[in-house]
């Protein structure tokens, strides 16, 4: 595209912004569909989506990405036909406009090959023969006719043998003529996309010869453009680059008189001057209205009052075709733009300046450790108290980074709307998606990690847990199913449930396929939440038919490794005929955690500080009575709980014990279920900056990572889901261990 | 319109020129309000081979300035250019009467 290289960098990494910002205005397109398929009056949702398709093309056209361009083309028209009331919104419009969406996604994907695959090109014909069909089932708007008898409805300004005669209205800046922007370039352009049949240069607000930078641009222009096939989306793209320097504003064919008030309001306010002379302008270029005259009183009392003139607004009607374009003007309006509103609400930061940041905080984290240790060895008071201030700022500023990843989970929920709508329909049933929880925040990356696991559980729901709207029926339920998204945050992790009130798992069904499988013996017993577990083995699939949508024996397995790949877990729990619930619990972050530091055996290990709930001694007898066991049970406070010996778990001599010194039983949480580690000192709280463990490591049980201390030691980061599960794999021979109260 | 002042202009007028010819434009207009002129002032476009929005916009002043003295200007022979460019703006023709 370019010969030098630095300009095809620069462009490569424009293009990528390009599709994001696309794929976000997708999504809102999207939103809007969907929310006027509900409701088709919803002006705002329309606009919204004709604002986003419209930034697509524009974008798209920037990069010359003329497929793209093409194809949103249409899409928009057909909003616009929608926006100015030609076109009703019904179902085959959402409906076209919705694959519209897709197909602009597909071509997005393609962006690379300029051919792009026959397929997507066969269905962009196809849709853009369905979108031209659809628009083309009504009439289209016609001029303005002032003259016409008073309108009941507003549709009554059309007339059959109008023309199509668009007017714009167009003021330019003082700097547009320094920016390169010549007026009479626009206006030449103009000529291409219609006959321009009447045009007046307006010259009033030149200053006189003496006074006039020349360099300055005081010109403004009032035209009339006779065009059967422009848009206003598409009149608008031509002054895209002159947006901060003009001041455009365009009224369609069918305009109202009410319109033009409405503009010669703007253009000239309580000015009763310019107004006569603009309404003459208007005149001259072959404009009719009926001009009500009003006496205004002057300010002062000796002055003659002044004459203003008003067009008649013979209808009432609401501002369709009446665009307005975002100029000075309407900014100092303020900002009803919902873009213009998100550009000054948020900035866009490249990811990988963020990683930077959030790398450089956690060394810093690491780095402040260390000086508060040397602090804690000289017992240095001063040092204690400005190092423990320091950490304060140091813990916020982590916080405060990592929290600029995080992001509401709300929007990866929000895509279910259209795969619910899309599914539902496919199937043939009545579901009912209701979300909550959207505002729950999570890892920029780990949202977008968790989207694919979460379709598949969504869909397996609504494939296979919701029941036709007969067998519903016949189970006494109501006949629409419902489908519930939820997010919440839960003891440093974030919990994401999908839930259905379809007809729950069929244990029987599941054990007995286990068993032909071979994945467990014939006579064993199983407790609910095992049987549960056994359905995200590889291979497992209980479905009865293979449909389009899932039940292909794969996915499960694949939905479950994902999330553990993010440390995170997840369980199932499901009633027969009452519904399923699919938890995930995934940590806040994969960066960072408050750390509490134990030590085992001469290693030191962190546990997640938001998993610990208490910390008790050992009792000394412990050590005697009970040597070799790896785990077993206790009694605290007459609740039996796990235990389990880190030292003995992986393998190490329990150092401290044998000198006879206590140890100690951390309490920990996680999904719900408690468990005491039995560790050999404790160290306390610890800032702790999680590394990966690399792959030959990987085999090493129950850990998520490894940390450096400030001392320089490396500290292992233990995964409390894996500890417990090898509490419970070693809980075979319980022993049981009693605390003094 | 021999006799008669004439503001010059170069092969272009646009931005770049724009306030080199309004000061030449601004000096023949001194000379004008010194002495009675005989016959209407005449702007020489006949050589202009480029025009933009300034030089349109320096053209509107000029006829102002001159309208504002009682006087009309004379376009002598525009280029071709020149005659498209005011042609697109609606310039071409003599102000019509507004409509009431």
């Amino acid at each position: 595209m370019s010969q030098a290289d630095d300009d095809a960098e620069i462009l490569a990494v424009a293009r990528a912004g390009f599709i994001d910002e696309a794929r976000e205005m997708l999504q809102q397109f999207e939103d809007a569909m969907l929310v006027l398929e509900s409701a088709p009056d919803d002006a705002e949702s329309l606009n919204a989506a004709f604002r986003a398709a419209h930034t697509i093309k524009g974008t798209a056209g920037l990069f010359g990405f003329d497929r793209v361009v093409h194809f949103t083309h249409e899409a928009e028209t057909l909003l616009e036909a929608l926006r100015s009331g030609q076109r009703v919104l019904d179902e085959p419009v959402v409906a076209a406009l919705l694959e519209s969406r897709d197909q602009i996604g597909r071509l997005l994907a393609e962006l690379g090959d300029a051919e792009g695959s026959p397929e997507t090109e066969a269905i962009g014909q196809a849709l853009i023969e369905r979108l031209r069909a659809l628009r083309g089932a009504e009439p289209v708007a016609q001029a303005v006719r002032p003259s016409a008898t008073p309108a009941s409805q507003a549709d009554e300004a059309r007339d059959d043998d109008a023309e199509p005669l668009w007017h714009l209205s167009l003021r330019f800046g003082l700097d547009a003529l320094r920016n390169g922007l010549d007026p009479l370039a626009f206006i030449r352009y103009l000529g291409k996309l219609g006959e321009v049949v009447g045009i007046r240069t307006l010259s009033d607000a030149i200053p006189a010869l003496d006074a006039l930078d020349a360099e300055a641009c005081h010109l403004g222009f009032e035209l009339r453009l006779r065009s059967e096939t422009t848009s206003v989306a598409e009149l608008q793209g031509v002054f895209e680059f002159a947006q901060d320097d003009s001041d455009v504003r365009i009224l369609a064919p069918g305009s109202t008189p009410a319109d033009f008030e409405a503009l010669a309001s703007h253009r000239c306010g309580d000015d009763a001057e310019a107004r006569t002379s603009l309404l003459g302008i208007w005149g001259a270029l072959g404009l009719r209205f009926e001009v009500r005259t009003e006496l205004r009183a002057a300010p002062e009392a000796e002055a003659e009052p002044e004459v203003v003139s008003h067009i008649e607004r013979r209808t009432a009607a609401p501002e369709r075709g009446a665009t307005r374009r975002s100029g000075e003007g309407d900014r100092r309006e303020g900002g009803r733009d919902r873009r213009a509103g998100d550009e000054t609400r948020f900035v866009r930061v490249r990811a990988d300046k963020l990683d930077r940041l959030i790398d450089l905080i956690g060394e810093l984290v690491i780095a402040g450790s260390g000086t508060q240790m040397v602090a804690h060895l000289e017992h240095s008071a001063p040092l204690l108290e400005a190092t423990s201030r320091l950490m304060d700022l140091v813990q916020e500023t982590r916080d405060g980074a990592l929290a600029l990843r995080m992001v509401p989970i709300g929007e990866t929920f929000g895509r279910f709307q259209r795969v619910v709508r899309d599914m539902s329909k496919q199937l043939g049933k009545e579901i009912e998606l209701a979300v909550t929880g959207g505002d729950t925040e999570l890892d920029k990356s780990m949202v977008d990690q968790i989207a694919d696991p979460l379709m598949h559980l969504v869909r397996n729901s609504l494939d296979h847990g919701i029941e036709p709207a007969a067998d519903r029926l016949a189970a006494g339920k109501d006949a629409q199913g419902r489908l519930m998204l939820n997010a919440y945050q839960e003891a440093g992790a974030v919990v994401i449930e999908v839930r259905d009130d379809g007809r729950g798992l069929a244990r029987e069904r599941i054990v007995r396929k286990a068993v032909e499988r071979g994945l467990v013996p014939p006579d064993q017993v199983l407790a609910d939440h095992e049987v549960w577990q056994l359905i995200f083995l590889p291979g497992f699939s209980t479905a009865e038919a293979v449909t389009d949508i899932s039940g292909r024996g794969v996915g499960m397995d694949v939905v479950k490794r994902n999330i553990e790949a993010l440390r995170g877990t997840i369980t199932l729990s499901s009633q027969e005929g009452m519904g399923t619930l699919t938890q995930i619990r995934l940590p806040l972050t994969l960066a960072m955690i408050d750390g509490f530091l134990t030590l085992v055996g001469g290693v030191n290990y962190v546990l997640p500080l938001s998993t610990v709930a208490e910390c008790i001694d050992v009792p000394p007898e412990h050590g005697k009575t009970d040597s070799g066991r790896v785990s077993g049970t206790f009694n605290l406070r007459g609740e039996v709980l796990p235990w389990l010996d880190l030292a003995r778990f992986y393998g190490v001599e329990p150092s401290q014990a044998m000198a006879g010194s206590r140890r100690s039983v951390v309490v920990v949480r996680h999904a719900g279920q408690r468990v005491g580690l039995i560790v050999d000192r404790l160290l306390g709280e610890h800032q702790t900056v999680i590394k990966p463990l690399s792959g030959i490591f990987m085999h090493l049980k129950a850990l998520a990572g490894s940390t450096i201390l400030g001392s320089g030691d490396v500290a292992l980061v233990l995964d409390i889901g894996g500890l417990l599960a090898g509490a419970r794999a070693n809980d075979t021979s319980p022993a049981t261990l009693s605390l003094a109260p | 319109m021999s006799s008669g002042l004439v503001f010059e202009t170069g092969a272009e007028l646009g931005i770049a020129q724009a306030a080199d010819v309004q000061a030449s434009w601004l000096q023949t207009l001194a000379e004008l309000d010194t002495e009675t002129p005989t016959h209407p002032p005449t702007l020489d476009l006949s050589t202009v081979q480029e025009i933009d929005s300034a030089g349109v916009q320096l053209l509107l002043a000029l006829r102002r300035a001159l309208t504002e003295r009682g006087l009309t200007l004379q376009l002598g022979e525009p280029s071709a250019v020149v005659r498209e460019a005011l042609a697109r703006l609606g310039l071409d023709e003599p102000p019509q009467p507004e409509q009431p």
